[in-house]
Parts: C-alpha cells; structure tokens; sequence
C-alpha cells in the first residue's frame, strides 16, 4: 500500500512538474495573465473532473492527469496558434469539463454494453461492421472534400469528420470478435475482412491517415492477441506486399496512363480513376528528400508546407520563439509543428512522452486484465491515441511521409476531440479493472462504505 | 518464438519497447532534423542561417548607399521596404535587391552589410568613393549609346565615376517591373549592363603599353620608315586612312597613332617581352575589384606572329575592359605605378566603421622614364585632337573594329584624374569623345577638393 502509494505519488509530481514547464513556456509567450486564465483555472476544473473519475471507477490516475495535461496544452496549442485574445481564450474554458461530461456518458454508455453469448455477439460484431461500412459508403457519396480528403460530413452547417469514428468502432468491433468463441480461422478472416474492407474505402476517399492507423492497428492487435505466428506474419506481410504492391501496381497504370495521355490518346474510365488515386497518393505520401529540388518542382504555397514545418522547427529550437512562420493548416495538420515553434523542441518531446505514459500505463494493465475484452479495449484506445499521434508528428517534420491525420487533443477540430476524450474514457474504464490506485485508494479510505464499486461486464475470461 | 508468441506479458513489453524506441529515435531525429546543435547536420545549418538572415533583413531598414561627400544614393526609412535609388546614373552599379527579380550589382553583393543592423535595426551605410556630381554628368555624356566612363583618382586608385549606358534602356531600380520585360529582351538577358566588364578589343589605346616597352627597350629614338605598310607573316598592316608618316621616332608615332610603327616594333621586340608588358598592366589577368571581378586577355602564347603584331597597336587577339583601358592611363600619369582601383570608401554603422577602403599598388607597370616620356607624348596627341595644351589633358584615342562597327575609346588623363570614354557598336572615332573628356575635367577641376574620411 505504501510503496504503491509513494510510486504514485512520484508518477503525479512528475506530471506537475510537465505542467510546470507548459506554464512558463505559456506565460513567456502569451503574459502570466493569459497563463492563468488559459491553463491554471481549465487545469484545475479538469484536474478535479479526472480524480472524480478515478475515485469513481477506480481508473488510472495518472493516464487521467496525463490526459488532461494533453488536452489543456491542445487547447494551449489553439490559443496560440490562432493568437486568440484572453476573452476568446477564457471560452475554451469550459470546453475541456464538458468533454469530461460526454466521456462519463461514453463510460455509462460502454457498462451497458453485454456480450456475453455468441449471438449477441454476431449481432454486435454486425452493427459494428455494418456502421464501420455505412459511414465509408455515405462519406463516398455524401463526404465534403476539405483539405484533400473526402472525410468530412456537412450537416447544416456542422462539419463532422466521420473517419474519425473509424477507429473506436474498429477497436470495439476487435474486441467483441476476440473475446467471442469463434472458430480461430473465422476470427481471423472476419478481422482481416474488415480491415481491408475499411481500408478500401478510406483509400478510394482519400483517407489515408486512418487507413495507416487501422492497419497498423490490425498488425499490433493480432501479433498481441493471436499465438499463431503465422496470424502475425500474414498481418503484417500482407500488409506491407498489399501496400507496397498496390502501389507499384499503380504506379505502373499510371506510367502507362501518362504514355497515352502523352501520345495524345484519351485512357479509359477504370485507368483514369487510377491515375488520378495515384496522382494524388503520389503527392500525399511524398517524403522530401532534397528540399531545394521539391521547391523548385512544387510552388504553390499548399506544397511549400514540409519547407515551412522545416522553418517553424528551427525557430522554435529547443525552447520555443515568438518569431511566428505562417503555414496553411497550421491549426490542424501541422498542429504539433505549430507547438514546436511556439514552446519548442524539448516541450513537444515533453507531449509526445505524455502520450507514451498514457500507452504504457494502458499497455500493462491491458496484459494484466482478467477479460480479453478489456484487454484489447485498452490496447486499441492506447493504440488510438498514440498511432495517429506517431504518423502525424512524424509526417509533418518529414520523418515519414504526410498523410494529412488529426494529432489527439493538440489538432483543432470538435470530432476529433471529443473522439480523443472517449479514446481516454476507454482507458480510464478499462483501467478500473486492474485494482484501484492513490486517488481510488483514498477515495476508498475516506468514503468508506459509500462508495459504490463499479460495475463489472460479464466477460469471457482469456487465458495467458 | 513459440514461447514468447504464446507469452502475452512478453508480447505486451515488446510492443512498448518498440514505442520506447521508435519515440527516443524520433526526438534524437527532431533535434536533428531542426538543426538544433550546430555542426551536426551541415545543411539545416545553412538552411538556418539563411532563414536567420532572411528574418534580420525583413526586420532591418535597409542600410543608405552614399557618395564620398556623404551625398545619398539610395536609402530606405522602413524595415522591409527596398531602399530607393535617387539618380538613374547609379542604376547599373549599385543594382537592386528583389525577392522577385533576384540581387545584383552592389546591393547584391553587399546585401550583408546592407543588411546588417546596429542597435536601431538601421543597415549599414555604404560611403562610395564616386562622386554624384561626376557621376551624373559622366552618364548624361553616354546616355543614349552603347557606352561606359570610367574615371579614376589617380594617385589613389579611387573610382570618382563609374557610368554605363545602354541604346533604348532607362533603367530605374525603383521601378523594376516596368523596364524589365526590356532588359530581357536585350542580349544581356536581364542582368545589368555593366559595360565596364566587357572586354573587346581596346584599338590605339593600347599603344600607350606597347610605347613603354618601346622605350624601355631603348628603342624610342629608332627612326621607322613609314610608308603605309608594314607586312609581316603573311598579312600588310596600314595606318588608319591609309595615312604615310614618313621618318618617324616613338614620340610622333604615338601622336599620329602610327599602326605599322607599332606593328613592327613589336615584332622586333617579340611576343614575350609584350605578354610580360601587358600583364603588367594588368592585361589577361583576372582583376578582384571591391565591386565586380573584371576579366580581361590577350591569348598571345596562342597567336601567329601577325596576330601578335597587331596586338601592339590594339587589335588581334586583345580584349581589354574599360577599367583596363583605364588602368593604362592611370599607370603611366602614376610614373609607371598601377594602383588598384576601389569603389568603397568604406561601410559604418552607428556601432562604428567596419571596413575602409585603402589604396593598393597592383605593380610596377612599367619604368618612370618610359611613363614620362609617353605621357609627354600623350600631351602632344591631345593637342592634336584639338584639346588646349593649357588644360593639361594627356590622350589618347582608340577606334577598334568589332564586328564592322567600331568600338571607340578615348583615354585620357591630368595629374590628378584618369578618364576612359568608351563607346561600342558605334559609327564614330576616338576622337569623337574628347569633347565629353574635356567637359568631364573641367567639370572635375570644379570640385575644389574630394572629401576622404
């Protein structure tokens, strides 16, 4: 209890001190009036909401801090980058409470949830699928192109980013089909199905930030998940062949499609639809190994973004500047970049090792669970936040190629936050199954009897 | 492997340790990537730099250009905005600095210092050696031609004018967009037109160099026959006009500007002691100036011997610049000193003076009795081409054929200034440009004394 206590006490001091740091990086580039106003009251009022959840369900106190350190220094991001005033700022307030109110909804909403016979299970494995196809062939049809990506849904005004919805559907849709009695093979098959099912479908809408996180997501799911090592190798060989096939393959259509167009002959329908995915995958997934080459080739201002992300990297240096470089889509896109220049290298490392405690303290309890659902609920929300964030950040500063996806918390944009919130509320819920830390604990020492346990899903119990 | 596949703790802990790893390689790649350390990655440190540059540059008032009495060229009151050129003379020399159009001439090359901010964020200023009086007036003299003036301090080697001209181009750096489709569309291709670094063939005005060998050979008091012709190789050289001079010495060769004097005479001298002369003046040897790099030659060692002899008086294989042919006179007023020309006095800031200009000696050109005796000489041609002996104007004239049209040059000098005309692609002499060179002096005889600091 004891040394527990003092491992926990040490894993919160060291998130104050990252808040400490994100304090005075902000008060030097914004004033220590806006500091207070736009971290110190929000941090306080979510701080609060996250040991509420904690004392509630028991959860991880540290993935809860660490999660609203991440979701203060997004909207942190937001100010500056959109160099809000203090009354604008102070909006934003309330944002990150109500979040915390949908992602108690969300955590209701998952308790509800049974599974615990297989015909309920086929049935909730066919909404999950069902819904994952529906949102992929209305976003075909009815999807708003915004930013090079067909991703989006206008409803009277309101921009959705549906893709967005993918990836917890895709974790719950896993994690209802692992813990399911199916036949190995059939398991496999259907996962596979509706992978590179969805994957399709985000390639053909131009999608491919999630189309790389659900794949990428497949690979790790069935390498933990599977013991067959043959599971993991097709996973992960197909993957790579289909990707890197698919391409080459394309690119052969459209070396040819380029010949006729040269020769002054008309391609036909199928070979210019594929010319055309390949044009623009070909640009998307550019990693720019010579600069001075890309810039001379490339010169609209849209193109220039790796050169600017290059510019806003070195200004901000290790600790951050107020010399400001403009870039086109600095809020969302380059969202990580934008807090590179503003408070630098060593504070966007800082956000980046927050992400990683949130996934390991995930990572080990999803090993330590009793359920194989919980198991891999919390491994898909770790891998959630996580992958998006790796193939974000490292796209923008040309680490691997751009495919254009939101970062968790840091990226403007309402879906993609309130999908960030729910990604940590299944954290937080699937922690709350591997014991209670300091702030249950003392929760637990003070409540005594009144406090109510958490309810516990009937779950299929896997075996180590 | 079946163990560990089977081992979900391990399968757990290996998928964090590739995380661990994929994140500490990232962050050591960011540092990398953002040049953070310098030394580490070479070209994101120059991409820095010039980033650093481009950011103090828009920042900074562009530093003022001014003349050596502190008279201003160009100047600019506002960070970011190109400073603004007051006379049109200058347009060529001091060039423009664009993010659109590019950076040449002297705010091209000086574009650092220019840019270089003190305490105010005020660039520094660059004080010329020119004079804008002068240079005005030399550029009124050639406005409208093919045609460049150069005019030299002569015991300092200071530029006090420094004019190019080009038919049909009124080039005003304030204004580039609108002149610039023009500019393109002349052979220089939108580059400045600096006629100052053409080199062609410099005609009789390189008699004054072959004159010097003459004498310093001992050969000044020779008498040549002249009747017209020379022949020598397989080829017959003739005086301008097919004029006969008769009994001639060194003296009246250079006044009459006798061709076949000087196309025997070296070749009786031969072609090594010429390419020694020439070099000496600075002929075929590629000149550094604080401005510009100056290219000049004479490819004797690959000549015939007719080519060579031809050389003597200015023509076959010789290309001089305008500065070059300045130069010459500039030797032969100094007794034979060639002294470096320069074009910044020097460059300040409210921090303090960075740079000063300082005359150099470039070489011995040639002895001081050979000078004196062909800058006499030179005195004699001058009043010849009708310039008042009183004035103390040395000349003399050069009409090269290029391409069958001429190219005119008219060198000249007093004790104090050198002044080169030159004009290409022209129908007339020389001497068609001893009026400009006379006005010019008279007008540098005005200027009671230059202001050095």
């Amino acid at each position: 209890m004891i040394k527990n206590t003092i491992k926990d006490a040490g894993w919160l001091l060291g998130l104050n001190a990252a808040f400490v740091v994100l304090l005075v990086l902000f008060a030097v580039n914004r004033g220590l009036g806006d500091a207070m106003l736009s971290i110190v009251i929000p941090m306080l009022l979510i701080t609060s909401a996250a040991l509420f959840y904690t004392y509630r369900f028991s959860g991880d106190t540290v993935t809860a801090i660490a999660s609203a350190l991440l979701l203060e220094t997004g909207q942190m991001t937001q100010v500056l980058i959109n160099e809000e005033t203090s009354a604008q700022s102070t909006v934003l307030l309330f944002v990150s409470p109500f979040l915390g109110v949908i992602g108690i909804i969300a955590i209701h909403l998952m308790q509800k949830i049974d599974y615990s016979d297989r015909i309920k299970s086929v049935r909730t494995l066919s909404i999950l699928a069902g819904s994952i196809l529906v949102i992929a062939l209305g976003l075909l049809i009815f999807g708003r192109n915004i930013n090079g990506t067909k991703a989006w849904l206008v409803v009277g005004g309101l921009s959705l980013q549906l893709t967005e919805l993918f990836k917890p559907l895709y974790i719950v849709f896993h994690a209802v089909l692992w813990s399911a009695p199916f036949r190995h093979r059939t398991r496999f098959l259907l996962s596979a199905g509706i992978t590179f099912g969805s994957a399709g479908l985000l390639l053909i809408i131009n999608e491919l930030g999630t189309l790389l996180v659900i794949l990428c997501m497949w690979i790790i799911l069935t390498f933990l998940y599977s013991d067959r090592i043959l599971d993991t190798a097709i996973s992960f060989g197909g993957t790579v062949l289909t990707i890197l096939g698919g391409y080459a393959v394309m690119g052969l259509i459209y070396n040819s499609v380029k010949k006729t167009i040269s020769m002054g002959e008309a391609p036909n329908g199928v070979m210019k639809k594929i010319f055309q995915i390949y044009d623009k995958l070909r640009q998307r997934v550019m990693i720019v190994t010579d600069l001075d080459q890309y810039l001379a080739e490339y010169k609209d201002e849209a193109s220039r973004q790796p050169f600017k992300a290059r510019e806003m990297i070195m200004k901000g240096g290790l600790f951050g500047t107020t010399r400001r470089t403009t870039i086109p889509i600095e809020n969302s896109d380059y969202a990580y970049v934008g807090l590179i220049l503003r408070c630098g290298i060593v504070f966007a490392v800082v956000v980046l090792v927050l992400f990683f405690i949130i996934f390991c303290r995930s990572m080990i309890r999803s090993v330590r669970i009793s359920g194989k659902y919980e198991s891999i609920v919390l491994t898909g929300a770790a891998l959630g936040l996580i992958l998006p964030t790796f193939i974000n950040v490292m796209g923008t500063t040309n680490f691997s190629f751009m495919t254009g996806i939101a970062v968790p918390f840091i990226s403007h944009g309402g879906t993609n936050m309130i999908l960030s919130v729910f990604n940590v509320m299944l954290l937080l819920w699937g922690s709350c199954r591997t014991g209670p830390d300091i702030a249950g604990r003392i929760g637990a020492k003070f409540s005594g009897s009144r406090r109510k346990n958490p309810p516990v899903p009937n779950t299929i119990p896997f075996t180590r | 492997m079946k163990s560990f596949f089977s081992n979900q703790i391990n399968k757990g802990y290996a998928v964090i340790f590739g995380f661990v790893a994929l994140t500490v390689i990232f962050s050591c790649y960011l540092m990398y990537y953002g040049a953070v350390f310098y030394g580490v990655n070479e070209k994101g440190d120059a991409l820095k730099e010039s980033m650093v540059k481009k950011e103090i540059r828009a920042a900074t008032v562009e530093g003022s250009i001014v003349d050596a009495s502190g008279d201003i060229i160009t100047y600019s009151e506002e960070p970011g905005v190109s400073a603004r050129c007051m006379y049109n003379s200058y347009s060529q020399l001091i060039g423009f600095n664009s993010a659109m159009y590019g950076r040449y001439g002297l705010r091209g090359r000086y574009e650092e210092v220019l840019f270089t901010g003190d305490k105010n964020h005020q660039g520094s200023t660059v004080r010329l050696t020119t004079l804008n009086r002068i240079q005005n007036a030399a550029y009124d003299e050639i406005r409208g031609t093919e045609g460049c003036v150069v005019i030299l301090e002569n015991a300092t080697g200071r530029i006090i004018a420094l004019a190019t001209s080009y038919p049909g181009i009124e080039m005003d750096v304030n204004d580039l967009s609108s002149n610039w489709n023009e500019m393109n569309s002349s052979e220089h291709d939108g580059f400045l037109i600096q006629n100052w670094r053409k080199a062609l063939a410099p005609g009789s005005t390189m008699k004054p160099v072959t004159a010097t060998l003459v004498f310093d050979e001992g050969l000044s008091d020779e008498v040549y026959e002249d009747t017209g012709s020379e022949k020598i190789g397989g080829y017959t050289f003739h005086n301008a006009g097919k004029g006969v001079n008769g009994s001639i010495r060194l003296n009246k060769a250079i006044v009459k500007s006798c061709n076949t004097y000087f196309a025997h005479m070296t070749n009786e001298i031969g072609l090594f002691n010429l390419k020694e002369r020439a070099e000496a003046f600075c002929i075929g040897r590629q000149l550094e100036l604080d401005f510009c790099t100056v290219s000049s030659g004479h490819h004797l060692s690959d000549s015939t011997t007719e080519e060579v002899a031809a050389a003597g008086f200015g023509q076959g294989q010789l290309l001089l610049t305008p500065i070059n042919i300045a130069l010459i006179g500039e030797a032969i007023a100094n007794g034979g000193e060639l002294k470096q020309p320069y074009l910044i006095d020097s460059i300040y800031n409210a921090d303090g003076v960075s740079y000063t200009g300082e005359t150099q000696v470039l070489s011995q050109a040639c002895s001081r009795e050979a000078a004196e005796y062909v800058s006499s000489a030179m005195l004699d041609a001058a009043e010849s081409y009708g310039i008042d002996r009183k004035l103390g104007i040395h000349a003399k004239t050069g009409t090269a054929q290029v391409n069958g049209m001429h190219r005119a040059s008219f060198l000249s000098f007093n004790d104090k200034y050198t002044v080169c005309l030159v004009e290409n692609n022209t129908r007339k002499s020389g001497k068609n440009l001893a009026g400009s060179a006379v006005r010019l002096f008279k007008l540098l005889d005005s200027v009671n004394e230059v202001k050095h600091e």
